[in-house]
């Protein structure tokens, strides 16, 4: 059958545009660390006191929009947003602490990790990680609401160092994919409703639909030798990971190193929900002359393993960053978020129990 | 009939070329073909000094026939930028990245000019030294004070090559790898490396500053901005800053500089001296006493000719010193950021000594 040019190019036309129509809205980009975001990653935090160690964790609302909602409603003004907040334990426990705070347009709020944590008597929570998700103010349902931007200072009082990390923003494509038929009263849209294309589970998920997807790849794009006493220095640094499947899984890592010369080294390693790993201790070759200025690496998770039920994921999600310190005659001490590249072709989706 | 068909077919081209399309706006942390470092400190000698490296996560080895090249290999060129008198100098120095190559440089002993700025390297072609889409380069740049037992550790600004994701069938070099400026391929040969959406990613719409402390105590607590724009030393450029306060206060404030600035806060505006807090009644005790700004490119102006750009482009970080007698801390990052930059500009690519004999 031969086939009219027009009447061909109208039905791959038709059939294009039918497959956009049916196929589940689903956006392709990857987390945009340094943008505002709905939700956002603190991947490390520190709250030692008695032993020196304190963060200061700053969340700052961008968005301006002072109008009260709309005569009839609960009082309030459309850019307020509740910010949940998740701290996950990392030393062991893997629990959660969790608080919310009413951020109105243009706030910002800076605390004391101790004052969080320690403070209400949470003595576990000496260090790990912090999860921030914008809810709704009435309902505490999660929303898009690309507005949230932060930081965190953390100090080392005893050792006269600090050091500082963005928080990963992480945005909701709830309003770009077009599915959404249910907004709060502030006109935010809910991220987990099925109506809007949420599965209304209660969780994050972070496939493109509720959530932008994690990344497949991260990379240490610079590492000091970690020469440990060599040369006077004693030059050490931890790479920090967190995985979305939080404490019943072992996350199983493909880790590949390369030196000056770029000659590579294979490593596999393994961690729980959060590690703070000492890059000797996971790679003795970085501790090598070849090393020496610097290295790199790539990380990507291959699998996770659930001991209690055999279960296996693939591809679990991996967020991290790295800090190192050169302590000489004087001690310095410095880090930054991991780059990344890719999708994971798995979608992560974190359980924080709303 | 025949305008038809064609009327369809562009549009189903349309459509696959949109598919294929990549974001105009920056993933600062994901491999790039032009980093951007926005603070580098060559001087040497005062205690001061910044590390860079810069590493091609690209691991094709495959030996090429035509050139002995690996097929992963690039070239970087890295362009040292400083503002003196009136003028912008700019250093240039090409340096060969092998797949998985890492180059770590003490900015000092790279660039003997002891300036301090701001700097950017691209992917060029071995061969031919023309920008290629290399989107495999990622870097960072420690800045270390040991007088004063400081240090700062920022990831460069990774910006993506878009030619590959926009045009079918680009022509490539000899080791695979489009060409950037060519017209062909969709660029202007300008010689220049283009934020165009077309060429490269386009830089950011606005800047936020997520959090300062509050500066009240001006012998102590410091926190200095770093800002910088492709605009070179021909054009003052206008900022208009939003800074709000602990209690969410808004005060506006314009400012401006040429090329390079790393600028205190207490200079932009008085209002970070006293931000409320947990002063004021009400205020929970675990608050801090921080605030906030937004970062809105203004009106730049070429003093000589008088021509104006709206919305120039800026991006741009943050260095914080919190003193705690007899105790310094200091930390820094790069600044928040959101939209993309409508304003097509550009940094130069062509060596500074090509037109040599």
């Amino acid at each position: 059958m031969r086939l009219d040019p027009l009447r061909g190019a109208a039905l791959a036309l038709a059939t294009a545009l039918f497959l956009a129509g049916v196929a589940p809205a689903q956006s392709t980009d990857s987390i945009n660390d340094y943008d505002p975001g709905s939700v956002l990653v603190f991947p490390i935090y520190i709250s030692d006191f008695t032993n020196g160690y304190a963060s200061v964790v700053s969340t700052t609302n961008t968005n301006g929009d002072r109008r009260v909602v709309l005569p009839g409603s609960p009082s309030g003004l459309r850019g307020d947003v509740l910010v949940h907040y998740f701290w996950i334990d990392g030393t062991g426990t893997w629990d959660i602490f969790d608080e919310q705070a009413l951020l109105t347009p243009n706030d910002t709020r800076g605390i004391l990790s101790f004052d969080s944590l320690n403070g209400t008597g949470n003595q576990d929570f000496e260090q790990g990680f912090l999860v921030a998700v914008a809810v709704d103010p009435e309902t505490t349902e999660s929303i898009d609401f690309d507005y949230l931007i932060g930081d965190i200072v953390l100090v080392d009082v005893t050792g006269n160092r600090t050091w500082n990390l963005p928080a990963i923003g992480i945005q909701s494509t709830t309003d770009e994919n077009g599915n959404v038929t249910e907004r709060s009263t502030r006109q935010h849209a809910f991220t987990d409703r099925a109506s809007n294309g949420g599965d209304g589970a209660g969780d994050l998920d972070f496939d493109g639909i509720e959530y932008r997807r994690w990344p497949n790849f991260l990379f240490i794009s610079s590492l000091f030798r970690q020469d440990n006493g060599v040369n006077g220095t004693n030059n050490d640094g931890e790479v920090i990971l967190l995985t979305d499947l939080g404490r019943d899984f072992i996350v199983n890592l493909n880790m590949l190193f390369y030196d000056r010369d770029e000659s590579e080294s294979s490593r596999t390693g393994t961690f729980t929900c959060w590690t703070r790993a000492d890059l000797a201790t996971l790679a003795a070759v970085t501790t090598t002359p070849a090393y020496d200025p610097a290295g790199w690496a790539v990380i990507n998770s291959r699998d996770a393993v659930n001991p209690l039920t055999g279960q296996v994921v693939a591809d679990p999600g991996l967020l991290g960053a790295l800090v190192q310190r050169v302590i000489g005659q004087v001690g310095l001490e410095f880090g930054h978020l991991l780059h990344h590249s890719g999708l994971n072709p798995r979608n992560a989706s974190m359980d924080l129990d709303f | 009939m025949r305008m038809l068909t064609k009327f369809w077919a562009t549009l189903l081209l349309a459509l696959l070329v949109t598919e294929r399309s990549a974001p105009a706006q920056p993933n600062y942390l994901e491999p790039g073909s032009l980093l951007v470092y926005p603070l580098v400190d060559s001087r040497m000698g005062v205690g001061r000094g910044t590390v860079i490296s810069v590493t091609n996560t690209n691991g094709n080895r495959v030996i090429d026939p035509v050139t002995g090249y690996r097929r992963g290999t690039t070239q970087v060129r890295f362009y040292y930028v400083t503002l003196s008198g009136t003028g912008w100098y700019l250093t240039d120095i090409p340096e060969l990245l092998t797949p998985r190559d890492i180059l770590t440089v003490l900015a000092g002993d790279h660039n003997p000019q002891t300036e301090i700025g701001w700097m950017f390297l691209f992917a060029e072609d071995p061969e031919t030294e023309e920008l290629i889409d290399f989107d495999y380069l990622v870097g960072d740049a420690v800045l270390v004070d040991v007088d004063d037992n400081r240090s700062v550790h920022m990831p460069a600004m990774g910006f993506r090559s878009l030619t590959e994701e926009q045009v079918p069938g680009p022509q490539r070099s000899n080791l695979g790898y489009a060409f950037v400026d060519r017209v062909i391929n969709g660029g202007n040969a300008n010689g220049s490396a283009d934020f165009n959406g077309t060429e490269y990613q386009n830089w950011p719409d606005r800047l936020f500053l997520s959090s300062f402390f509050e500066l009240a105590n001006l012998q102590a607590n410091t926190a200095d901005l770093i800002l910088l724009t492709s605009m070179g030393a021909d054009f003052r450029v206008g900022l208009r800053f939003l800074i709000y306060d602990n209690e969410e206060d808004q005060f506006s404030r314009s400012f401006d500089f040429i090329c390079w600035t790393r600028v205190p806060l207490q200079n932009i505006s008085a209002v970070v001296r006293n931000l409320g807090g947990s002063s004021r009644p009400g205020t929970p005790p675990e608050e801090q006493q921080t605030g906030w700004m937004r970062i809105n490119g203004g009106v730049a102006i070429n003093p000589l000719t008088n021509r104006t750009v709206q919305d120039p482009p800026v991006v741009g970080a943050v260095v914080q010193t919190v003193v705690a007698a007899p105790r310094g801390f200091e930390f820094g990052h790069l600044l928040h950021k959101t939209g993309s930059n409508g304003f097509s500009h550009n940094l130069p690519s062509t060596t500074i000594t090509s037109n040599w004999p």
